[in-house]
């Protein structure tokens, strides 16, 4: 039995950040990692973009994740590659671990588990993409991974389903690697993703995006030898009689991420119906005392910047093992999709609560605005509001005088 | 002109008119609006072959903005390149690529 | 056979039909529109005085390209099999394994690059009790005798079976008072042990969400489930590990018979020249028996749609379960429900073996033998069928569908018999539901007609146990680090989702009957079965396929041919650069 006072599930950019801050308030941390190597997705991240907050460069995805697994490395901090946990389950103060690896059955014992597991795409059957089950149906992700680590083409001629940012960055990949992207097909009246993607992905190599479309179904015995597409009305059903079929070899599909929380639901963690990760108050902590969340399981991030800052402030929490108290919840008001915290602990600090939230549609000028038992007590000016791009502030929400029967709600008004 | 920024990702939305750049919140914003201008310029990220088993490509990226208009003439310097050595992150895998003094380096090591 | 009865019946859907009898058969010739008069002229043909319905009634404009392999070699050429078995689907691989139980040699000839890639692994898995069959039908005899056999069966190919029993749910008090009684009689009229009425009360113990309008319950503890893939390929090892033989990629195109004995077998692969041939060839099974000049029945294509759920929604159902179809809807499901899902048994919810909830099916009929597309209305109105017995149904727990073609015959009961006009066949044919439950027992009477047939003795050294590795994630830690130690890919967990190692994925690669695809290892030990339908695996999968057997991923297939994954490097290709 190897006991730890943190140990971080998930050895991605949530989970090197979470151990090195863990580390940092004096834990004596592990980082539990599935994978043959740390990094999670970044490593077939072979795109820049990264860390323009976090290190002021434009970073790969690999350098990123480079540099935080040589900080981890440079600490003292356990990392353990190839390590799959079987099971969790909380005993009286501690957490027990079973794992799985290449020397055999391990145990682990923790104070504080942070879960940086990640998340997962949606796949086609998910979208109720119709038709045969033909070879060259990928996930972006997927498709990412043949291309960035294996170095092997999926595709000589695709359809992207989705304009989720992996898929418009595939389809700019793919066209570098001699592919032809027909287009990007996307359900929704408005893209997925960051506006810069379609514009440095799609724009830049003339490739279409088609609006309101979607695939409805694919062809092909043994290899995909076309699909339909068909526009779709405003419920998002496909209308009749606008069916076209495009004859490819592949559909790639960045239709939505999905946070993994199975080993977080083992535990009793209770999920956001929003966010589809853990219910979390100002420091990470989940419903259950003691495990935290980070990263994209906790909230699907668009920017690694992000997830590190919060699988920082997860894992120092983690480390600091602050007892916990009553509660405030955070109600969602009209005009947001999701936010986290999802409530305020008012035995744990909260002068500077780092709120991230999503638009729930596109506003050109927003107010966020918060109000305890029925009075305004902040509010804050924001411009471009889109779903797909997740805005970051700074609430002191100790300045609003909570109690533990105040009702706070926060929402965003459109101006 | 009416264009995005894609510097960060904040995405401003800017117009430029006789040179002069509105709507940025930025100082790179205006020099990206300026460039795409008169010559767009782009990062390029990609990958080149190694002769190893454990990582049979290698990502790289330039270390600098090349003019969009050469990014074809670089991606093929780019596929013509094996590396034989156990580069780190950061090296040079190119030097002075498409008739710039920009570097196409790796970004990450091989293991 | 009352020709003249039949006649009129058919004349009345399809005036021009000509309708006669031939060897004892009744044959219906001519052309119609649509498939639905085709096939209910084939309805209206059954007569128990004929042999059988000959429907040879042609859709006009109707091809089906049906898929064949392109490969031509001489791998099977010259062969003299004692019994030449034609399909590897559950049929003819429980037929072929209990033809290795004697001193015969046994080919099996399959035409996909796998076994199990028809209605075998296109099923439910359920092990029938047999209530829905009557008297006298082969299927009742069959779905008894091969319930019980199933508890041997899965014991010596260690594979699970769980008796997890079915249960059949009333929504009235009428039939509750009156329905259950009667079932409960036929059940002993028929030999089916161990059913019994349960109340609701008792229901809750065994359903956690029963339906809310739940008036009672006829419980069937013999029921179960079994992985009919799973089976169907551990037959296969088992077989193969006794010294029967499987061509796969192997299509029969032809035989020579005369005086009505085959002579030979035409394949892609070579002529074959068996003593014997066993038609287990499923929603072909008709075309092969024609081959054989031994045809009394015919096959119309019937598709049905499963869905399954994530393993998270497996409290929707601890044992199978379907709504009584007496009674009209319960009055808080009948709004909006009308949708006609097909007029079988009409599908259920069930718990299937690995965990996970499996809805359907429907049953579509089809000109089409090997359409197994999935539609979107056919999902939809299974979902909102099947929501009428758990409750809290709903497309978003769905992680995948998938279609199958079931090989009806017009009598709707399975052929199981010797040659009538071909001395040296067997049928197997028209295996539909229930045949995971039947086949393991009708390849028990294929086994003693060949005996018969040919005076074979009994081979003394016939080993019943597959050899298998146990899968890991249910093994006790133990027995885990016991094959850890012994071999540390066990514990590379390669596919998180089903918790598969590398070490088991190597394994399956050196199974008995070899198959190295993609789907081929999915299906014997799970990779990619999960909630992420292998997006993080599959790049996993294809390496290790490529790395065991020598190849380069581009080579690696899904499936059958043609069914490549990856178009080779990305780099050095001399097509790299933006056009």
């Amino acid at each position: 039995m190897k006991e730890y006072d943190v140990i971080v599930i998930g050895g991605g950019p949530a989970g090197l950040a979470a151990a090195e801050s863990a580390h940092n308030k004096g834990a004596h941390v592990a980082v539990l990692e599935r994978e043959a190597r740390l990094g999670g997705i970044l490593k077939q991240c072979v795109h820049d973009g990264f860390g323009l907050i976090r290190f002021g460069e434009k970073l790969a995805g690999p350098e990123y994740a480079e540099r935080y697994i040589d900080t981890v490395k440079s600490l003292d901090i356990d990392t353990y590659t190839l390590t799959f946990v079987t099971r969790m389950r909380r005993n009286g103060n501690v957490f027990d671990i079973d794992c799985v690896g290449r020397d055999g059955m391990s145990k682990f014992r923790a104070k504080a588990v942070v879960l940086a597991t990640g998340c997962r795409e949606r796949t086609a059957k998910q979208v109720l993409i119709q038709g045969t089950r033909p070879a060259g149906v990928f996930t972006a992700g997927t498709a990412q991974n043949y291309v960035n680590l294996m170095g092997k083409l999926p595709a000589k001629k695709c359809v992207i389903l989705g304009s989720g940012d992996i898929g418009l960055i595939m389809a700019r990949r793919l066209t570098l690697e001699g592919a032809e992207v027909e287009g990007v097909y996307e359900v929704k009246p408005e893209p997925s993703g960051l506006t810069r993607n379609i514009h440095q992905c799609l724009h830049d190599f003339d490739i279409p995006l088609h609006l309101s479309h979607t695939v409805t179904r694919v062809f092909g015995a043994d290899r995909l030898t076309a699909v339909e597409v068909a526009q779709v009305d405003d419920k998002m059903k496909p209308v009749k009689g606008t069916e076209r079929i495009i004859e490819c070899d592949a559909l790639i599909l960045s239709v939505g991420l999905i946070p993994e929380n199975e080993l977080a639901e083992s535990l009793g963690v209770k999920i956001n119906p929003f966010t589809k990760g853990p219910d979390c108050d100002q420091t990470y902590m989940s419903s259950v005392e003691g495990v935290f969340s980070a990263g994209n399981a906790l909230n699907v991030f668009d920017l690694v910047d992000y997830v590190s800052e919060c699988a920082a402030d997860a894992g120092a929490a983690a480390a600091e093992r602050k007892s916990s108290g009553e509660c405030v919840r955070i109600e969602r008001g009209k005009g947001l999709l999701s936010f986290v915290p999802h409530r305020i602990d008012l035995a744990k600090p909260c002068d500077r609560v780092v709120f991230f939230f999503r638009s729930v549609k596109d506003m050109d000028k927003g107010t966020l605005k918060i109000s305890v038992d029925g009075r305004e007590m902040y509010k804050k000016k924001f411009a471009f509001l889109r779903p797909p791009e997740m805005q970051r502030v700074e609430i002191d929400f100790s300045a609003f005088g909570l109690k533990t029967d105040s009702a706070v709600s926060v929402e965003l008004e459109e101006n | 002109m009416e264009l995005v920024c894609i510097v960060c990702p904040k995405g401003c939305r800017m117009t430029v008119e006789n040179g002069v750049v509105k709507g940025n919140t930025c100082k790179k914003g205006e020099a990206f609006a300026l460039a795409e201008t008169t010559c767009p310029m782009r990062t390029v990220c990609s990958t080149v072959a190694t002769v190893f088993d454990s990582m049979p490509v290698l990502p790289v990226r330039t270390d600098g903005e090349i003019p969009k208009a050469k990014i074809g003439e670089l991606m093929k310097a780019v596929n013509a390149v094996t590396v034989t050595e156990k580069l780190r992150r950061g090296d040079v895998v190119l030097s002075s690529v498409a008739g710039t003094d920009v570097n196409l380096i790796a970004t990450a090591t091989i293991y | 056979m009352n020709l003249k009865a039949v006649a009129k019946r058919v004349h009345k859907i399809l005036p021009s039909a000509k309708v006669e009898e031939y060897r004892g058969c009744v044959r219906l010739t001519g052309e119609a529109d649509s498939w639905d008069v085709v096939y209910r002229c084939g309805v209206a043909a059954v007569d128990k005085g004929s042999l059988g319905v000959l429907n040879d009634i042609r859709l006009k404009g109707f091809c089906e390209k049906v898929k064949a392999p392109s490969l031509r070699d001489g791998a099977i050429d010259g062969a003299t099999p004692d019994v030449l078995v034609i399909g590897g689907g559950i049929m003819g691989c429980a037929a072929a394994r209990e033809l290795s139980k004697l001193n015969v040699d046994v080919l099996l000839v399959e035409k996909a690059n796998d076994v199990a890639t028809g209605a075998s692994s296109r099923n439910d898995g359920c092990i029938h009790v047999g209530i829905d069959l009557h008297k006298g039908q082969q299927k009742l005899h069959y779905v008894l005798r091969g319930n019980e056999y199933y508890t041997q069966l899965a014991e010596e190919l260690g594979c699970d079976l769980k008796r997890w029993a079915q249960t059949f749910m009333f929504s009235t008090v009428w039939e509750r008072r009156i329905i259950a009684p009667l079932m409960l009689l036929k059940g002993r009229l028929l030999g089916i042990p161990r059913m019994r009425f349960v109340t609701p009360e008792e229901m809750k113990k065994l359903e956690p969400t029963p339906p809310s309008w739940l008036t009672g319950a006829v419980y069937m503890a013999t029921g179960g489930v079994v992985s009919p893939y799973k089976v169907t390929i551990a037959l296969a090892d088992n077989a193969v590990e006794n010294g029967a033989r499987i061509s796969l990629n192997t299509m029969v195109e032809g035989m020579d018979v005369e005086n009505g004995v085959i002579k030979a077998v035409r394949t892609n692969r070579g002529t074959v020249y068996p003593k014997i041939v066993v038609n287990a060839a499923g929603a072909f099974s008709d075309i092969i028996a024609d081959m054989a000049g031994d045809r009394t029945f015919t096959i119309h294509p019937r598709k049905g749609t499963d869905l399954i759920l994530d393993k998270k929604k497996a409290y929707y159902a601890l044992s199978s379960f379907a709504r009584s179809y007496f009674a009209p809807l319960p009055a808080s499901a009948r709004e909006d429900n009308n949708a006609a899902v097909g007029h079988t048994k009409g599908g259920g919810v069930m718990r299937t073996v690995d965990g996970n909830v499996l809805v359907g099916p429907n049953a579509i009929e089809q000109p089409y033998r090997e359409d197994t597309t999935t539609n979107l209305e056919d999902i939809l109105a299974i979902i909102k069928k099947q929501k009428v017995a758990a409750e809290e149904l709903s497309t978003a727990d769905i992680i995948t569908y998938f279609s199958g073609v079931r090989a009806a015959t017009y009598e709707e009961d399975f052929v199981v018999r010797r040659g009538i006009f071909t001395k040296n066949i067997i049928e197997a044919a028209g295996i539909q539901s229930p045949g995971i439950t039947a086949a393991p027992a009708i390849a028990c009477d294929i086994r003693d007609w060949v005996k018969d047939m040919l005076g074979a003795t009994d081979k003394a050294d016939f080993n019943p146990y597959r050899k298998h590795t146990p899968r890991l994630a249910d093994a006790d830690d133990e027995t885990r680090a016991r094959y850890i130690a012994s071999n540390p890919d066990y514990g590379e967990i390669v596919c998180r989702c089903e918790e598969v190692s590398k070490g088991e994925i190597i394994d399956a690669l050196e199974s008995p009957l070899k198959v190295c695809t993609v789907d081929g290892i999915k299906r014997r030990v799970r990779p990619g079965m999960g909630r992420c339908q292998g997006g993080f695996c599959s790049p996993l999968v294809v390496k290790i396929i490529a790395e065991h057997e020598g190849i380069a991923p581009e080579q690696v297939l899904k499936g059958d041919e043609g069914s490549y994954i990856l178009f080779g490097n990305t780099k050095n290709n001399g097509e790299g650069g933006v056009k």
